[in-house]
């Protein structure tokens, strides 16, 4: 879809590193990470080296930020467009999703590089086959984000105070999804987090398959699936109800 | 067969003051607590019962002032927003031209553009492909197909924009005249194109224009639209003529338009009150035609007894140009009023003028040398609007028409 490709070329336009921010993003984020919150704060990675372990938690963390930002902004960022032509309106949110998975293919890959660095240094060599299964969890990523982003969309239609809200929804869900935080680390009375919260579930599966870290249980994976699906069709349709009339309100 | 478009009961409301309503407001409301929100006073109704049904290959004309829900009808047939009430039929792809540039993205270039943009409005890549080079040539922009569109001019950006709109092929044409675009020149291009794709057979269109000589030359049927409702659906040239008659300051021949507030210049001494125009024919609608005859009636209002040296109807280009003025003073009679009201009925025998939409302007003056304001008596820059019609009316010569003056004319080629 071409919609797909205007993502693509315009995110970077006229930037002059272009598209190594794709790069320069996550290694800056997870160093921070590694730094004040495993470094300062002393939250332990279950003998990961943090750098390692915060890198492999932001490839999802920041496919998920970025998609669901643009997504729940559909209205508000599209308005023009939607008030001169009509065509399916779902072509946009879903082109994001899909524009976005370039960087999380890249992020991914950096990730991977990175341990293999780990590995040939000697540093972390604890490492588990089920690294393949890494793209199916994608999948669930993918339905994840563009469920809950559609959901968003749609009250966003009406109210515009969500648009505001989403840097701080974005800001809580960063802590709610154990992106920086193994599971096993968490304090009890805060273990059910992963029955609610499918990111942190996929997150946390991430770690567990290419790290061999603990990882969740496998009804909570099925759990959290279940509620991606559920999400992702409930947004999808409360997006078709509210595209009907979102223009006159833009 | 069946119709293209049909329409039946089709409203449309908007609520003018959809801010205060707050997400808790809005949760009473569905659990049927408290008052639901937007109260009957903030309500607008853009359309209000409108039905219509438009047979495949029928071209009709859609008019009404600024605010009629000419836009609403549009956005709605053209699936952008959907109706409060009331169903749609409509058979075949539509194509709307209701603005240029729907999915432009500045960052990419011409060539990019041409693809998004068409893909929005609905072609696929082949058709796209196909017409590649008819877009780019129509849009005269060959030199600058790979630079992003952010670094056109807006020239260049319109008519590149205009060209992808124009060039989709669609059953149903769904367009606002508006959007003619660009320097004049290429003006003329763009209404040309939208009235070759207009009277190219067989498609059905809906038209919303603001010049009732293309309404009168390309629609066969006429939709008038007044608040939301429909005032009058028929026979383009009596919909067109009632709809000149009544609508705002045109004036007509049953319509007596009233100057007493329009701007001035003058002393005052005698007043322009009211006036009315028409061919002064009775066996025709009253509508004035090219090369027809004028009748202007005039309501003034004196102190006193009074000749007047000059007083003349003048009509003029919208564009401000001084075209016809008719002077009493050049006919070498005063014109005697008396005190009180008078009517002055000013006849042209021929008005040479193409149709269009022109303005008329009302003058009384003392001659006392200059016209100083002392000497004016009454100066009404713009009184009213006059539509000059073809004569003839839908007559099948669809040429567009250049220039203000008619002229007879004939050629031949030399052997």
């Amino acid at each position: 879809m071409l919609l797909v490709r205007r993502d693509l070329v315009t995110k970077y336009a006229q930037t002059m590193l272009g598209p190594l921010w794709f790069v320069i993003q996550p290694i800056v984020m997870a160093i921070v990470l590694s730094v004040a919150i495993n470094g300062g704060a002393g939250v332990t990675t279950e003998g990961v080296p943090p750098f390692l372990f915060n890198l492999c938690s932001l490839a999802p963390w920041f496919y998920f930020s970025q998609t669901f930002g643009s997504v729940g902004a559909t209205f508000v960022n599209n308005a023009d467009l939607f008030q001169k032509v009509y065509f399916p309106r779902s072509s946009v949110p879903l082109a994001v999703g899909l524009s976005n998975l370039v960087a999380l293919a890249i992020q991914t890959s950096l990730f991977l590089i990175v341990l293999v660095a780990y590995h040939v240094s000697g540093v972390w060599t604890s490492h588990s086959w089920r690294i393949v299964l890494i793209p199916v969890l994608f999948i669930e990523l993918v339905v994840f984000t563009l469920g809950a982003g559609l959901c968003v969309a749609s009250l966003a239609a009406r109210y515009r105070d969500l648009v505001h809200a989403m840097q701080y929804l974005l800001l809580i869900a960063m802590f709610a999804s154990l992106v920086f935080v193994p599971l096993s680390n968490l304090p009890t009375h805060l273990r059910w987090l992963p029955w609610f919260n499918p990111l942190a579930v996929i997150i946390e599966s991430m770690r567990s398959l290419a790290l061999n870290t603990s990882g969740v249980t496998a009804i909570q994976s099925v759990v959290s699936v279940a509620i991606s699906g559920g999400l992702f069709l409930v947004g999808l349709l409360a997006f078709e109800r509210a595209s009907r009339t979102a223009v006159d309100l833009a | 067969m069946n119709p293209a478009i049909e329409i039946k009961n089709l409203s449309k409301r908007y609520d003018l003051h959809p801010r205060p309503t707050s997400l808790r407001e809005n949760i009473g409301a569905w659990l049927g607590r408290g008052e639901a929100s937007g109260a009957q006073g903030t309500q607008y109704w853009a359309l209000r019962d409108v039905s219509l049904t438009i047979e495949a290959g029928e071209v009709v004309g859609l008019i009404g002032l600024n605010g009629a829900g000419k836009s609403t009808l549009l956005k709605i047939l053209s699936r952008i927003t959907d109706p409060s009430a009331g169903e749609i039929r409509i058979r075949g792809r539509v194509g709307a031209l209701l603005e240029v540039g729907a999915g432009f993205h500045g960052d990419l270039t011409g060539r990019d553009n041409i693809y998004l943009s068409g893909a929005i409005l609905g072609m696929s890549k082949a058709e796209l492909d196909r017409r590649f080079e008819e877009i780019v040539a129509f849009a005269e922009i060959e030199r600058f197909l790979d630079v992003p569109v952010k670094r056109y001019s807006s020239g260049m950006f319109v008519r590149l924009a205009f060209a992808v709109a124009v060039h989709l092929d669609p059953d149903i044409l769904i367009l606002d005249e508006v959007l003619s675009v660009g320097d004049s020149r290429f003006q003329r291009k763009s209404l040309s194109k939208i009235e070759s794709l207009v009277t190219k057979g067989g498609r059905t269109v809906l038209l919303v224009s603001h010049n009732m000589d293309t309404v009168n030359r390309l629609c066969s049927r006429c939709l008038w639209l007044e608040s939301g409702s429909v005032k009058a659906l028929g026979g383009t040239r009596e919909v067109v003529a009632s709809y000149l008659t009544s609508a705002g300051d045109f004036a007509g021949s049953s319509n007596r338009i009233d100057v007493t507030a329009a701007p001035r210049t003058g002393n005052g001494k005698a007043r322009f009150l009211g006036v009315s125009i028409d061919s002064g024919d009775r066996s025709s609608s009253g509508q004035i035609c090219t090369d027809g005859p004028a009748r202007c009636m005039l309501d003034i209002e004196a102190e006193n007894d009074i000749d007047v040296d000059s007083l003349a109807v003048v009509i003029n280009s919208l564009s401000g140009l001084k075209l016809v003025n008719a002077d009493t003073a050049l006919l070498g009679n005063a014109c005697r009023l008396r005190a009180g009201r008078n009517r002055v009925i000013v006849t042209i025998d021929q008005l040479h003028l193409l149709p269009g939409t022109y303005g008329l302007e009302l003058w009384m003056g003392q001659r006392s040398g200059d016209y100083l304001a002392g000497d004016i008596l009454d100066h009404v820059h713009h009184a009213c609007r006059v539509e000059v019609l073809r004569p003839g009316g839908h007559d099948g010569s669809v040429l567009p028409t250049e220039g203000l003056i008619p002229c007879v004319y004939d050629f031949e080629v030399e052997t």
